[in-house]
This record gives structure tokens, C-alpha cells and sequence, in this order.
């Protein structure tokens, strides 16, 4: 869980650690890319503006990187302009969230569909 | 003959001191470019032809004709290679390339070996006849040399130009045209006097009409140059309207006229011609200059509501932060994830989350409206079925119907409809804007009910609520921004009376059509929307 605001990162880990999930904590970029080196998560759910490395930089790197190419990346954002999404889908996204849209519940759903528990 | 000799010298100061004012116009409008540099050497060239050209013919001694003649040639080697390398950097410098290079060093080399031919040993202009009127030179061998280089450089110039043509952006293009315009004036007439008579009909009588296009040529760049800047071709043309016919009266009272009482009269037009005269160009200098400064006001306003949809945007995207936290804890504390909820607690974050989604609603809308001004707005429309998106937008506001007591259906036609031609995501938004305006404004216990229309050209959707109905003097404003029925603001305080207008900005966009109908106040209303069918 990629997320730069403490707020929507606790609310999130919460939720999904209710669900059965185990959560790694990343606060910008550059966290999520160390932690990538040393564990493999199911799932990747990726804010876009932050700190350091910003989501698209993240994607990319994951990206072209064949140790992380194979997880699965949702951008959990709100930017929700049309040239923001096709830019995370054409970076390789498989999906595009806007959290002000999407309860946590939702979020959780989509993840679980994605990896089929 | 007399008249016409008048005319003609009337002509040439003219346009002598005319073209030389363009010339230090452009150059004074911005002396550091390389193009308005050039085109003040182009019109000295110019001046210089057309000058010389006419000096030679009334000039008496042998010698200084010979030499006017000379140098008036020289003049129009030097017009065309200046036209050529005003065409290099005229609107936008040429990409270098080694056809460029090629082309630069055969202009320089053809002028300026014609220009040494010219000047040295008895190659170009060897002597001069007369023949009445005026003088015609004598040709030495290399006259079709000289031809061919004055046709081959023009070749170059309009190669340029033509090449830059198509990948020059568009508003360099208008600018392009102008010049283009005037170029095609001045060589079609050059060509037909100064060198298809000469050579068809063995004299140059008429070889000053050709000078006299330098004229246009000179104003319409002159104009392409400064475009923007200063007074348009509107108040070139119109003063030179005005010179010309004042000339003409002038004459017409001074020459042609010998009766005294009919000089009178011809004074008098021409007194009134010039009253009137002025006062028309007064007048096109004014709405000119009127035009211009509102230009500017619109440009400044334009780009103020740029930044002010920018603004919207960033903010937007900012409110929507605090607003996800909002709205996932209080999602999360309904669910029991926080521990248990007492009755009276759910009931307060329920209201919690509906004011919550409002304000998700709202911002949504707030980016929508200034991504829709700004035109930054992507509509990508395809064949699709209304269907499957009614469904997912009742879906979506389900919840909020079941808390405010109304009944919330989709009346399904037994045959699908057509499909529609238009943009799925804007179609969710207009749904979704038109149904949660329903559940707004009707009471508990009231319906929403949603159905399909097929019509012969559009498919037609309908939103019928049995809320507050709207007062007919209110429809036509409904749908501007900021507004809101009479009654709606009594019901609703929270409103901003900007989802109607985005609806009918999405519904343009699909070259629909939106409207509402009401039997009155308290009788609900029925708002609906037209999308034209997928005719692939």
C-alpha cells in the first residue's frame, strides 16, 4: 500500500488487514521500490502524487524491472483527468481508482477479484 | 499624352515614398529581425527600380540615362535576390539542409554575376534607343541570360515557400497567404509587361504597370510582417483608394477642364470627396483600433478563465483528499470495522456519508465544468447500449434513495434499444447528475422512475420524479450555471445549481438534445435527454 497521506495509509491497512491481508506500509516511491527488493506482494495498490518518487515513476520502474514486472498495480488516486489514466494504463496499471468514488469496500472487491480469493 | 505623363509622375513619387514608408515602418516595428531588415533592403531595391526606371526616361543627357538604366536594373537583380533570402527567413527560417545551401549559394552567384556583367564590358546593357516617349535599352549578348536568372531565382523563392507551406503552423500560414498574394500580383503583372510583351511585342511602353504592382507586393508583406501591430491592410487600402481617386479628380479639375464654371464645380467635388475622404479613413483607423483593443480584452479574459479552471482543477484534486478519508472512515465505522454502532450512531454518520457524497459530487462537477471551459475535456464516442450504464448509475444511487424514502426504478423496455453514438463515461455522468437531481427534489415515500424512448432519429431518455415540480417561467434558466428552480433552494440548501448545466454541456457534446417538462409546481417533473442512434 503505497500512500503518502498517514490518514487514507492507516484507514486502508485497517481495512484490508480485517479482510485477511497482510499490508507492507510504503509512505512515497522510494520506500515501496526498497521494499519491492526484499518482498513480493500479491498486489500493489499505488498512489500517484507523493513525494520523492511520484506513482507514474514508481510504475515505470516496477515496470521494467523483471523481478516486479509480474505484480499486478491499481493506481489508488485522485487525479482522475483522462490523460491521467490512459497514462497510468499505458504504463501498465490494471486498474485506475479515484478514492473519493470508491469505499474502502469496493477497493477490497476489486483487489479480491483481481486475484481471485 | 500630357495627362498620362502627369498621371504616371504622380504614380511613381507616390509609390516611391509610399513603399520607402512601409520599409522603414516594418523596420522601425522591430529593426533586430533578420525578415524585417531584409524587407527594408527589398524596398530600397524596389524604390530604387521603379525609381531609376522612370529617372531614365526623362532624363536628357546620354550618360546619366545610360547609368539611371543601368542602376534601375541593378535595383531589380537586387529586389529578387532580397525576395529570395526574405523567403529563406520569412515566416519561420528554413530548416538548413544541403538543397538550402545549394539554393542560397545560386542565388548569390546568379545576381551577382549579372550584376558585374552590368556594370563591366558590354554584356547586358550596351546602349539605348528612344521611342518618342521613352527610352528601351539596347541589349548586349547575354539579355536571355538576364531573363533566366530573374525566372530561375523566383522559381527558388517560390520553392521556398511552398516547401514551408504545409508544415508551418496555422496562423504563420495567413500570414504566408498575405505575402503569397502580393507575390503572385507582382510577378503576373512582371511577367506579362516587363517580359512576355517585350519579347512578344518587341517593346516595353507598358513596362511601368509592371513597376506599379510593387505597390501591393510591398503593402501585403509589409502587412504579413507587421500583422498584429499597428493598423491593418483595411487603412492601407482604404487611404489608397482615397490618394488615388483625389488624384484623378485633381487632374480631371486641372487638365482635362477648361471651362471655368464647370472647374468650379469639379473643385467643389473634389473639396467634398477629400472632407469625406479623411472622415473615411479616420473611421477605418478608429474600428481598427477599436477591434484591436478588444482583441486584447478578450485575449486578457480568455486567459484569466484559464487560470481560473486551472485553479478549479488543482483545488479539486486537493478537496478530494480529505474528502476520501472522510468517507472511507465513515464507511468503514458503518461496517462495524471500528467496533459496534448504536442506532443513534448510524443514523448520524449516515447523514455523515450522504453529506459526504455531496460534497464528492460536488467537486466532481467543479472539475467537470472546468475541464468542459477548457476544453481539456475527452470525448471519445463509440456505438454503445444506454442499458447496462442506466443500471450501473441506479445502482450507484441506490442507497441514497432507499435512505431518503423514494422509489428508484428502471423501466425496462421488452426490445433493447438501438444502440446510441456516444461517450460512455459522459453518459454515466449525465445519468447520474439527472437521477440524483430527481432523488433531491421529491418527498419521502415519492418515485423516480427511469425509462426509454425510442424515437425516429435519437433515442430518448426520461428521468420522471413526483418531486417539486418546476414553475414554467424557471425552465429556460435551469439549465444555465449557478441556477436553480424557485423551489429548489427552499428544499435543498446544499445544491450549487451546476449538475443541469453540466448535463446539457455533455448532452452538446454528443449533438443531443436536453429538456424538462412540468404540469406545475408540486406535480413533479420530467427531465429528459436525446442521444443520436449509432448509424455504423
Amino acid at each position: 500500500m503505497v500512500e503518502d497521506e498517514r490518514n487514507l495509509l492507516k484507514m486502508y491497512d485497517r481495512k484490508f488487514t480485517l479482510e485477511g491481508f497482510r499490508v507492507l506500509q510504503a509512505e512515497n516511491g522510494k520506500q515501496a521500490l526498497e521494499i519491492v527488493k526484499t518482498e513480493k506482494p500479491s498486489v500493489i495498490l499505488l498512489d500517484i502524487i507523493m513525494p520523492e518518487l511520484d506513482g507514474f515513476q514508481v510504475l515505470e520502474r516496477l515496470e521494467s524491472n523483471p523481478e516486479t514486472k509480474d505484480i499486478p498495480v491499481i493506481l489508488l488516486t485522485n487525479l482522475n483527468q483522462e490523460t491521467d489514466i490512459a497514462r497510468g494504463m499505458n504504463l501498465g496499471a490494471k486498474d485506475f481508482l479515484v478514492k473519493a468514488n470508491f469505499e474502502p469496500d469496493e477497493v477490497v472487491e476489486k483487489v479480491k477479484r483481481m486475484l481471485r480469493v | 499624352m500630357e495627362y498620362l505623363d502627369l498621371i504616371n509622375r504622380l504614380f511613381v513619387i507616390l509609390i516611391c515614398l509610399f513603399s520607402m514608408m512601409l520599409g522603414i515602418w516594418v523596420y522601425r516595428a522591430n529593426s533586430k529581425l533578420k525578415v524585417n531588415r531584409i524587407f527594408l533592403v527589398m524596398t530600397i531595391a524596389f524604390v530604387g527600380w521603379v525609381g531609376l526606371a522612370y529617372l531614365s526616361d526623362i532624363l536628357t543627357n546620354e550618360l546619366l540615362i545610360l547609368w539611371s538604366m543601368k542602376l534601375a536594373y541593378a535595383s531589380v537583380i537586387i529586389s529578387v535576390v532580397s525576395t529570395y533570402f526574405f523567403s529563406v527567413y520569412f515566416p519561420i527560417e528554413s530548416p538548413k539542409s544541403l538543397y538550402l545551401r545549394v539554393a542560397n549559394n545560386t542565388a548569390i552567384v546568379l545576381a551577382g554575376s549579372l550584376l558585374l556583367f552590368l556594370f563591366f564590358g558590354d554584356f547586358l546593357i550596351i546602349g539605348f534607343y528612344s521611342t518618342g516617349q521613352t527610352y528601351n535599352p539596347v541589349f548586349g549578348p547575354l539579355e536571355y541570360v538576364l531573363y533566366f536568372s530573374i525566372v530561375a531565382i523566383t522559381i527558388l523563392i517560390l520553392v521556398n515557400f511552398f516547401k514551408k507551406y504545409f508544415t508551418i503552423p496555422k496562423q504563420d500560414k495567413t500570414q504566408m497567404a498575405y505575402f503569397l498574394t502580393g507575390l503572385v500580383i507582382l510577378i503576373a503583372s512582371n511577367l506579362i509587361f516587363n517580359i512576355l510583351l517585350p519579347i512578344v511585342r518587341g517593346n516595353i511602353d507598358y513596362y511601368q504597370l509592371g513597376s506599379y504592382s510593387i505597390i501591393f507586393f510591398l503593402g501585403f508583406t509589409a502587412y504579413a510582417i507587421v500583422k498584429h501591430r499597428l493598423f491593418g491592410i483595411r487603412i492601407i487600402l482604404a487611404g489608397l483608394l482615397v490618394g488615388v481617386l483625389a488624384i484623378l479628380l485633381f487632374l480631371d479639375a486641372v487638365v482635362l477642364t477648361q471651362e471655368p464654371s464647370l472647374q468650379i464645380i469639379k473643385w467643389v467635388i473634389l473639396a467634398v470627396f477629400l472632407f469625406f475622404g479623411y472622415y473615411l479613413v479616420r473611421s477605418v483607423l478608429k474600428e481598427v483600433q477599436l477591434r484591436k483593443s478588444l482583441q486584447h480584452a478578450y485575449a486578457d479574459l480568455k486567459q484569466l478563465d484559464i487560470a481560473k479552471s486551472e485553479f478549479i482543477s488543482v483545488a479539486s484534486h486537493q478537496l478530494r483528499t480529505p474528502l476520501s478519508a472522510i468517507k472511507g472512515y465513515v464507511s468503514m465505522m458503518r461496517k462495524g470495522d471500528y467496533g459496534d454502532v448504536s442506532p443513534d450512531m448510524a443514523e448520524a454518520l449516515a447523514v455523515l456519508h450522504e453529506s459526504n457524497e455531496r460534497l464528492v459530487v460536488l467537486v466532481n462537477n467543479m472539475l467537470n465544468i472546468s475541464r468542459i471551459e477548457s476544453g481539456r475535456l475527452q470525448f471519445k464516442p463509440r456505438g454503445m447500449s444506454i442499458e447496462p450504464i442506466i443500471n450501473s448509475a441506479i445502482n450507484e444511487l441506490s442507497p441514497q434513495a432507499k435512505n431518503a424514502g423514494i422509489n428508484l426504478i428502471f423501466t425496462k423496455s421488452a426490445v433493447p434499444a438501438h444502440q446510441v453514438f456516444a461517450d460512455p463515461g459522459l453518459v454515466h455522468e449525465i445519468l447520474i447528475n439527472l437521477v440524483d437531481n430527481g432523488i433531491k427534489y421529491t418527498q419521502c415515500g415519492g418515485k423516480v422512475i427511469v425509462s426509454l424512448r425510442p424515437a425516429e432519429r435519437f433515442l430518448r431518455t426520461e428521468i420522471k420524479d413526483s418531486g417539486i415540480g418546476v414553475v414554467p417561467e424557471t425552465i429556460p434558466a435551469l439549465f444555465k450555471k449557478f441556477s436553480r428552480g424557485q423551489n429548489g433552494a427552499k428544499m435543498h440548501t446544499n445544491g450549487a445549481g451546476l449538475g443541469l448545466y453540466i448535463v446539457k454541456e455533455l448532452v452538446n457534446l454528443h449533438k443531443g438534445r436536453v429538456g424538462v417538462r412540468s404540469t406545475g409546481p408540486g406535480k413533479g417533473s420530467t427531465f429528459w435527454f436525446e442521444l443520436p442512434y449509432d448509424i455504423m
